[in-house]
This record gives C-alpha cells, structure tokens and sequence, in this order.
C-alpha cells in the first residue's frame, strides 16, 4: 500500500463521546479536522448505561447543548422516556434525564458527524503519535499512513491496558469485542506520564422476552418533559417505561456463596473502583444489614430485545449471574444476553493538563474523556468539547478557551481533575460545586452560549434563538424592577404586607415569603404576556435571592484570584523566601492563575502571598 | 440578568491587632479600607484632622457611651499609606478587655471586618506599595502569624474545645451527606428524614453551639466581672445598700425620690470574685430631662445584668415587672423588701428583708449572691472558658446564624447552602472541610448504585 500524507489542523483519535464532541467543536470552530476510529459504526456508542443525564450529569448537557454542542441534541432525538430527577426540589438540583435508544442514537450522531462541514471520518487504527520536539504533529496509522496536524486530541477511552474480568478469566481488550490500542499504550507510556489504574463494572444484559413483568413495578416518563437541548420542542419518539424490581435474600445468599470466584474478591483485581456504583457483590457485603437492593430494568432501545438491568453490575462466573439473577422477582426464568464483567484500565493522571486539556510535557496533545479518570458520557462529553475548542485554537497564537469553577460544571469538572487528579472514576455531583444555586440546568444558555459567540463555536440558528430569549428575559426583569406599588396599595387586593410606606417593585414582592407571580397577574396584567421559561428565571431569582447575592460575592473574590495569570516561563525557585517544599508542589502543579496555587494542597498564605506579588512584579515589568 | 442582586464591591474595610499578643505594654488596632475614618469617628467621635499627626484621644463605646481607654490615634492617608488606603491606627493599652470592646464595636460596622492572614500585605501588593525585596521579608512574618494562629487553634483543640468542635464537625458532616445524599441519588430509594426530625437533628448542634457562645459570655464575665445591678422604684433606699454593701460612701441619699441620676458603678472583689456593682436610677416615669436619661441608663443597665438585685420597701407592694426588659435566660434575680426596720410580719417566702438602716437580712442577702457567683463562675470553669479570641466568637455566630436560617428553609438545597455555610466557618477552626469528607460520609452510610 503506498504511503499517503495529509495535514489537518486537528486530529481527534477515537469516536467516543469524547471524541464526538471534540472533533465536532474543533469543526464548528473552524479547524479543518480529522476524526479517526477503527469502525465508524460504533461511532456515539453507548456502552454503559442506556441513559443520559440525572443531577449533576444532566447539568454537564444542557451546558454542552449551551455550548453548541451535541448531546443534548442527539440523546433528545433517540429519548424513549423523560424523567427529570429531583422534580420535587428547588431548581438548583433538578436533573434532566433520558433513556435513550441505542441504534437511534448511534445513528443520529454519526449523520451529524459525516454531514459536518471541516470533519472528515478515517477509519483506521492509530499506532503512533508524531511527536517532534515535544510536540505533536500527528499519527501514524496501522496500514502505515502518516497523517499530520498542528494538533491531536486523543480520546481512547479505556483502551489504555484494558483487561475484562469474568469470574476467573481474563480477556485483554478494551471493552466486550473490541481490541485494546497497546501498541499506542506503549508509546504513550514511554513519555513518563504517570499512570494510574482504575476498575470499572458493567451489569449482565438481559432478553426482555424472558423477563416476567407483570408483577413489577412500573416506571413512567414524565408527562410534561424537559429536553436535554435549549433547541429541541418536542419529543421525537414513542415513549417506554421501565420496571423496577429488587434483590432478595437468596440472591444475596448466593452472591456470598462465590464471593470467592468474583474478579473484585478473589485478587486479580486492586484497583480502585468508584464508590457511588458498586458491584452487587460489593453492596451485599458492605451494607451487610440491607436485605434488597433495588433493580431498574431499562430497555436499550424501542425495537431491542435487551434490557440493561442497572443495579447489578458484577464480576461473577456467568453461570452464578443467571443463578442469582433467577431469584429476582420476574427474572426467575431470564436469559443473560451478554455476562457482565469488571474491567481494568490505565488513566492519564490528570494533574498532567492544563486547563485546556492539553497536557504539559507535549505540546499540542490533548487527552479527553475517560482516560482521565473519568466515567460517565457526560463528563466525557464536556471534556471533548473543551479539548476540541483548544485544539483548533492551536493554529492561533495564545488563544484558548477556558471555562472556570465559577461559570459551569465543566470548569468545575476540569479544574478537580487537573487540581486534585483522581483516586476513583471521577463524576459529577452538584455538591462538588461551590456555587450550585447559580450553576443551573435552567440558566446554562445564559451562563455559557454568551461565552461560546465570544468564542465562535455558535451556530447562527442557536445565536439567534438565544438572543431573542435573552431579550424577552431581560424585558421581564426590567419591567419587573421598573414597576412598583405601595404596600398600601398592594395591600388593596388582599395581601397583608409591613406598611412602610417605601414603594416596592415586582422584584422586592417576589422575594417576600408566599408572594408568587400567579399572585400579580391581575395587578400587572402585562406580565401574563411573557413566555413561561422568563417567569420561571424570575422566580428562582426570587427564592434564591439572599444566597445568591453571598454566592457572587464568593465568586467575585475567586475571580479576582484567577484573573492573575502566572506566567508559563515562571522559575518559581526565582521567588525569594519560599520554601523548597512549597517550590516542589508549584513545579509540580504549574497552576495556571493565582487561584488555582490556592487550591493546592498545603500552599502556605506566606507562599501565595510571595508568588503573588512576583507575578505583578513581572506583569508589571513586561508591560515596558 | 440578576436583576435581584445588590452591588458588590470587594472593598470591605479589614483590621486586626497588630502588635505581639496581649496582654502588653501597647498595643496596635490597625485599619484599613474605605470606612476607617467612619471608625475613627465611631471609636472617637471626630475624624482625624490632619494625616500622619498623632493625636490623644478617649476611645468611647458608641453603643453605652462607656470610656473604654484613652490612646493614641494616627491617620496615614490614602494612597501614600502602607496599603495605600486610608489607615487608621489605635496605639491602646493592650489590655485584653480593651482590644475585644474595640474589636466587639469595629464588627458592628457594616462591611467591617477582622482582616484574614497576611491581607494587610496583599493589600499593599495589589496597590503596587511594595517591591519585591520588602514582599521577600514579609513572607516569613505572615507564614509566623499565621503558625501562631494554627498554633493557638491547636492549642484550643487540646482542650475541651477540641472536642467539642470535633463532635460539631462530626456531626455537621454527617447531616450534610444525609442531605447531599437524598439530593444525588434521588433514585437509589434514599429516603430523607422529615423537615421536622433534621431540625431536631440540628437543635441538638446548636445547643453545642449555644453553649460555645454562652461560655465565652462567661469568660468575658471572669475577666471583666460580673454585673450586678441595684434596681427599683426612687427612694426604696438602692443607695443606701450599695453603700452597706460596699461599706463606703459612693452614693448619695435622700429622702428626696429621685436622689441618683447616673449609673453609680462600683468595682470589687465579693468572696473572691470579680464584680461590677451597679447604683441605678429610681425607676419611674419621669418628667425632669436628666432623670429621664438616668431612667433610660438603669433599663440598658438591667439588660446588661448578670445579676438582679429588685428592691422594693413596704409602701410598696410590687417589685418592678422584669418581664418587660426582656432580659436573658442567663440573668439571676434576687428580689429583697428594704426598710424592714419599719414592719412586724414577714410573711412572703420569696423575698429577702433587709434593712439598710439596720443592716438587717445582709448576711443573707450576701449569701444568696454567693450562690450565685459560684454558679456562675463554676458553670463557666467546668465546661471550658477557652474561646476568648474575638475572632473564634465571630465563627461561631457566623455557624450559630447559618443553623438558625437552616431551620426556616424550607427548600432542601437551601438548608444543604446553610450547613455548608456553617461547616466553611467552622473550617477556619478546625482545618479544611472539602467536598471530600462529605462525600466519604456519604459513600459510606448510604449504598449508592444504581
Ligand atoms: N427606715 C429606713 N429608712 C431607710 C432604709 N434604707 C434607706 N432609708 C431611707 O430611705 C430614703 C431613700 O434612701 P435612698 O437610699 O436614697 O433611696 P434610693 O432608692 O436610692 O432613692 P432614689 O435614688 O431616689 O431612687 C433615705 O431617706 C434613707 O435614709 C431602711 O432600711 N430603713
Ligand atoms: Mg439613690
């Protein structure tokens, strides 16, 4: 076969959800870009979970889809049921979730992929990264292809040194049928990034026509539902439901009984597995006391056969899974499709990248997804998003796009992984957020797609649309802070409020206990005029208003903190009166701003305070 | 948008003391930020005339009017000042009592507050006051102060405060991942106590807390005495007892109702113990303008009270309503029948009689007040009477506040921003409380996977 070459501006190694985002923003943003995987029929590949979103997740989507990008699109599009978590708390912590078809899904990610302008799809297997004076330049593929670009963005999954575990045996590979890339392992591995191993678990995949549902509980959508895109209007599918049963004694009886013979207990695994999706094993021993454990049997698709059942992932024999699974209610008579499976892989210690996802040892490779640590589509996702951006800003000089702890989960989400690394599979939760009553599922637009014009990863429909929303909002707050009545006034049409005299606008009413804006339509009738999503933004404003007014004072303080950039030639043994203890940790860590030096661990204030005043020092020398 | 939200500027005006640890010779309370001239005022009633003069002044407490020190006042104006903000200097006697009733005054402020480690410096820094050599020199102070300030919490945590805030974080930490818990995981079947059982939960913390804040008023109590006031209607012969009391003549007397106008305020040693002996006013509506201030001075003297003294004499039947003072749990009132000299029956259990004239009923008189002072002064000496720093004061209103707004929330998110308010606070006691701990508390007491 003769030797080709090609240049691109960006290469995206891997059609995962990482990869999908990346190569898609890399497009968006102008970069000529190459996606490459071995198959494109697994590109957008769903291979955990049959679903999208949930707290904390379902946070990272609609700021992907406020973004630009595509997952709150596409898993609108394949969504057999809307459930949105949380529905009965506050908006701060509702979570929009969906089940989602897995062919739809496949499928409707790879036609966006294929019709995108600036992408074109290889399939192909990477060998090789081009590395030349600690860059990358692009990859060698295994028919012996060289394809070159001013930057690489690998997205690879568990790839990385993956070993499936059932029972006893053992399987190299990345996930169930598909090779583990250990030729590029090793290459990677050769460039002393430290490495880390992480386990992970997968249930054993179930056919619906032998489950017996009628005696289950039965899980319906939501009748009104909240897409996972600002863009989408209406459902696009039939929707399902689930069923939900639960463990019993004899299974848990039998799960102790081959403890022995499950991957996690008999010693071929150590690695660190996360602590919020135990195996079943796990849970029977660790909560010892709990005699059932609940079991959601979720269809993959419409038209599939297969059920995932979520709750039971584990590394037993295959013979002991159909033997517990027969003692759950409605699967005394289940076939098992496909065993579940414990798998092991290598991580990325994330505290290697930048903010950008660009890794510090070698310039213009960036790492995205779950090789950082990472589990879950969503924070994969997210992290594709902001790799793709960065990597086609390569070809410019000193642009990048960073999102902070203070605008979005997915500055939260990068900023743990390269300030902290990771020590189990890394997922967002909205306790990991310092601000959460302003990082909200229902303002992700408003936080972010500003952002994203700025940055030119908008599409003219979306800015469009988000324009004309934001106009309407901002009349609503106007009008709402314009328009005032005295509280004796007020009191005329039957509320009872303190008599001061002061005039009070739409605003100062609503932030008063039991006042809503169904109260005020017959005073102002105009408000009725606006759209619901404005009313709604008015009222959270309303009930979260005294924390808010704390939460942007905090960030206020953090963005002072971050907007002092250290320089990247900083030699931190140049400060005067450090310790070389403090010295190793800066080295370390490159923290990028003053802020994120406070957020390493055991950085003294007499340290922050020296780093401090050297970078305004230098700032200030350079501006001459 | 946030068209509900105020302005916020980060220009807080910050002090601390800034001379060595008290008790010294002198000692500096340092201001700066844009309201430190307004603190001079407050502090001193004029704003300083002219920039680095030295003036002599007597720092007064707004609130009551008390002189608390006299000392010295500098002004080093804005920008040629160390941070290059307005700064105000205190040079006071460095006496424990004076540096808290001038920090306890500065904190009422609005947008004033006591300065973080090594702010002053950084404050310099932003406005470009320093070079690099003087910020080298800087660091080990600021690393030393802040040493000094881990090591004094150290050494708190030794002591039964230690353990005390240890079994607070404990227990903040595991109502919290309860919470976070049934926010997560809604569908992992976690189910959340009732509203009414977490603020039960939460009323067994702040009553640590409350103890915390009632146990520094204590120790504020052994260093500055303990009030005790004479009150009750002109002429029952209040100035007669203090006078019997403190075997002198530091009161005047009459037959003339309405005798003493001001506050007569006696310090002195009663089986031991540091006390604030108090003279009031006769209360009564009055009419003439000096005794009606004088009137106004024995109720703001009640509310100030550890101790009670309610006189009455036989004319009168009643003693003075105390309800209507609303004076606190903490308060102990004795309530004793004077000019008993004067009767033959003395038929009412719950008085003492004494006579002034006679000295009647005062060896009984002084040992109710005995009881008392050792009740007190013992209550504070067994549970712990360490958490006299000003600052550790202010974070445990700070957490006492966020448990009180915890109980009216009625969005379970809201409570969740409340405790993880409160925990924040408590961390710059205790050390860092991140999302970690929480998040260990939480994988363990919940089985989480679905
Ligand atoms: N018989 C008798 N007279 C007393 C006694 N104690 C005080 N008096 C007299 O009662 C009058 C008022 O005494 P004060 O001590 O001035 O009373 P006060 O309560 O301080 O009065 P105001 O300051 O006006 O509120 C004086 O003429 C005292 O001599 C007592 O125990 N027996
Ligand atoms: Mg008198």
């Amino acid at each position: 076969m003769s030797k080709r070459k090609i240049n691109y501006d960006v290469i995206v190694i891997g059609g995962g959800h990482a990869g999908c985002e990346a190569a898609h923003a890399s497009a968006r943003r102008g970069a000529s870009t190459c996606l490459i995987t071995h198959s494109i029929k697994t590109i957008g590949l769903m291979s955990c979970n049959p679903a999208f979103g949930g707290v904390g997740k379902g946070h990272l989507i609609r700021e992907i889809d406020a973004l630009d990008g595509l997952m709150g699109i596409v898993s609108d599009f394949a969504a057999i049921q809307y459930r949105e978590l949380n529905r009965s708390r506050g908006p701060a912590v509702r979570g929009p979730r969906v089940q989602a078809d897995r062919e739809i899904y496949k499928a409707k990610m790879q036609n966006i992929l294929l019709n995108t302008s600036n992408l074109e799809i290889i399939e192909g297997s990477v060998i090789n990264l081009i590395i030349k004076n600690n860059c990358a330049n692009g990859v060698i593929l295994n028919n012996g292809n060289e394809i070159f670009s001013t930057s690489v963005v690998l997205t690879t999954g568990t790839f990385l040194s993956g070993i499936i575990h059932i029972g006893n045996k053992k399987v190299v590979g990345g996930r169930v049928g598909e090779k583990s890339e250990t030729e590029l392992s090793k290459q990677i591995k050769n460039f002393d990034f430290i490495i880390g191993r992480l386990k992970t678990g997968t249930p054993p995949r179930l056919l619906s026509k032998s489950i017996n549902y009628s005696n289950l509980d039965k899980q319906e959508g939501d009748i009104s539902p909240k897409f996972m895109s600002f863009l989408t209007t209406k459902t696009q599918n039939p929707q399902i439901s689930c069923y939900l049963t639960r463990t019993n004694i004899n299974t848990h009886h039998i799960i102790n009984n081959n403890i022995h013979n499950s991957a996690i207990y008999n010693g071929n695994i150590n690695s660190s597995g996360p602590r919020y999706c135990p195996s079943i094993e796990d849970k029977v021993n660790r909560f010892a006391h709990k005699d059932n454990h609940q079991v959601f049997l979720e269809p993959e698709g419409l038209n599939s056969n297969i059920i995932y059942p979520n709750g039971i992932s584990t590394s037993l024999p295959q013979d002991v899974q159909e033997k517990f699974i027969r003692t759950i209610p409605g699967l005394e008579d289940c076939k098992i499709t496909q065993p579940g499976y414990a798998i092991e892989y290598d991580f990325i210690d994330p505290t290697q990248l930048k903010s950008t996802l660009e890794t510090k040892k070698i310039k213009s490779l960036f790492f995205a997804g779950q090789i950082n640590g990472t589990t879950g589509y969503e924070e994969a996702g997210a992290q594709g998003l902001i790799a793709g951006v960065n990597a086609a800003l390569k070809s410019y000089k000193n642009k990048s796009f960073i999102i902070d702890r203070s605008q979005a989960y997915i500055g939260v989400l990068i900023d743990d992984l390269i300030m902290a690394g990771v020590s189990e599979p890394y997922r967002m939760f909205t306790s990991r957020s310092e601000y959460r009553l302003l990082l909200r599922t229902d303002n992700a637009d408003d936080r972010l797609t500003d952002i994203g014009i700025r940055n030119s990863i908008i599409s003219k429909n979306r800015i469009s649309l988000w324009k004309k929303k934001k106009q309407i909002i901002n009349d609503l707050f106007d009008f709402s802070n314009n328009n005032t009545i005295t509280p004796n006034q007020f009191n005329k049409y039957g509320f009872s409020i303190k008599l001061n005299g002061k005039h009070k606008s739409i605003c100062d009413l609503l932030s008063l206990p039991n006042i809503n804006v169904d109260q005020l339509y017959n005073i102002w009738p105009k408000l009725a005029e606006f759209p619901k999503y404005a009313i709604e933004q008015l009222e959270i404003s309303a009930i979260y208003s005294g924390y808010l007014d704390r939460q942007l004072n905090d960030i206020e303080r953090f963005r002072k903190d971050e907007s002092l950039l250290i320089p990247e030639d900083i030699s931190y043994s140049r400060i005067g009166g450090i310790s070389n203890e403090m010295i190793e940790k800066l080295e370390l860590n490159k923290p990028r701003t003053l802020g994120a030096a406070s957020r390493i661990k055991g950085i003294t204030p007499g340290c922050l305070t020296a780093l401090f005043s050297h970078v305004k020092n230098s700032n200030h020398i350079s501006k001459f | 948008m946030g068209s509900f939200l105020k302005n916020f500027g980060n220009n807080s005006t910050i002090f601390a003391f800034s001379s060595g640890s008290v008790p010294s010779g002198v000692g500096i309370i340092r201001i700066s930020g844009p309201l430190s001239l307004k603190c001079a005022k407050i502090i001193t009633g004029d704003e300083p005339k002219k920039p680095r003069i030295v003036e002599l002044k007597n720092f007064v407490n707004p609130n009551t009017n008390d002189y608390i020190d006299r000392g010295l006042m500098i002004w080093f104006n804005k920008p040629n000042s160390f941070t290059g903000e307005d700064i105000i200097e205190f040079h006071t006697h460095g006496s424990m009592a004076v540096v808290d009733l001038l920090y306890e005054i500065l904190l009422s402020i609005d947008n004033v507050r006591i300065a973080e480690p090594g702010e002053f410096t950084r404050r310099s820094f932003e406005n470009n006051k320093l070079n690099l050599e003087q910020v080298e020199g800087l660091v080990d102070v600021i690393n030393a102060e802040t040493k000094i300030q881990l090591d004094h919490a150290n050494k708190l945590l030794l002591g039964n405060l230690g353990e005390l805030t240890e079994n607070l974080r404990v227990k903040l930490l595991a109502l919290l991942s309860e919470i976070e818990a049934a926010i997560e995981f809604e569908d992992d079947g976690i189910v959340l106590d009732t509203f009414k059982n977490l603020n039960l939960k939460i009323d067994s913390i702040s009553e640590i807390i409350n103890d915390i804040l009632v146990n520094y008023q204590n120790s504020q109590i052994i260093r500055d005495g303990l009030i005790i006031s004479i009150i009750g209607p002109p002429n029952v012969g209040k100035s007669s007892i203090i006078n019997r009391l403190t075997n002198s003549d530091v009161s005047i007397i009459t037959n003339i109702p309405g005798t003493t106008r001001d506050i007569v305020e006696v310090k002195l040693k009663l089986f031991g113990y540091p006390v604030l002996l108090r003279d009031t006013a006769g209360l009564r509506h009055a009419q003439d303008v000096v005794e009606k201030i004088g009137v106004e001075k024995s109720i703001e003297s009640i509310k100030q009270s550890d101790l009670i003294i309610s006189v009455t004499d036989n004319e009168l039947d009643l003693p003075i309503d105390l309800n209507t003072y609303n004076i606190t749990d903490n308060t102990s009132i004795i309530e004793v029948q004077n000019k008993s000299d004067l009767i033959r029956d003395f038929n009412k259990n719950d008085i003492i009689y004494i006579s002034a004239k006679t000295n009647f009923g005062f060896e009984k008189l002084l040992s109710h007040i005995k009881i008392i002072l050792e009740s007190k002064f013992n209550q504070t000496k067994n549970k712990m009477y360490l958490i006299s720093r000003k600052r550790h004061h202010e974070i445990f209103q700070e957490i006492s506040n966020s448990l009180i707004s915890f109980k009216k929330q009625t969005e379970l998110e809201l409570k969740a921003e409340d405790l993880r308010f409160g925990i924040q606070s408590l961390g710059k006691i205790t050390g860092r409380v991140d999302v970690e701990d929480m998040l260990d508390k939480l994988f363990n007491e919940f089985c989480i996977g679905k």
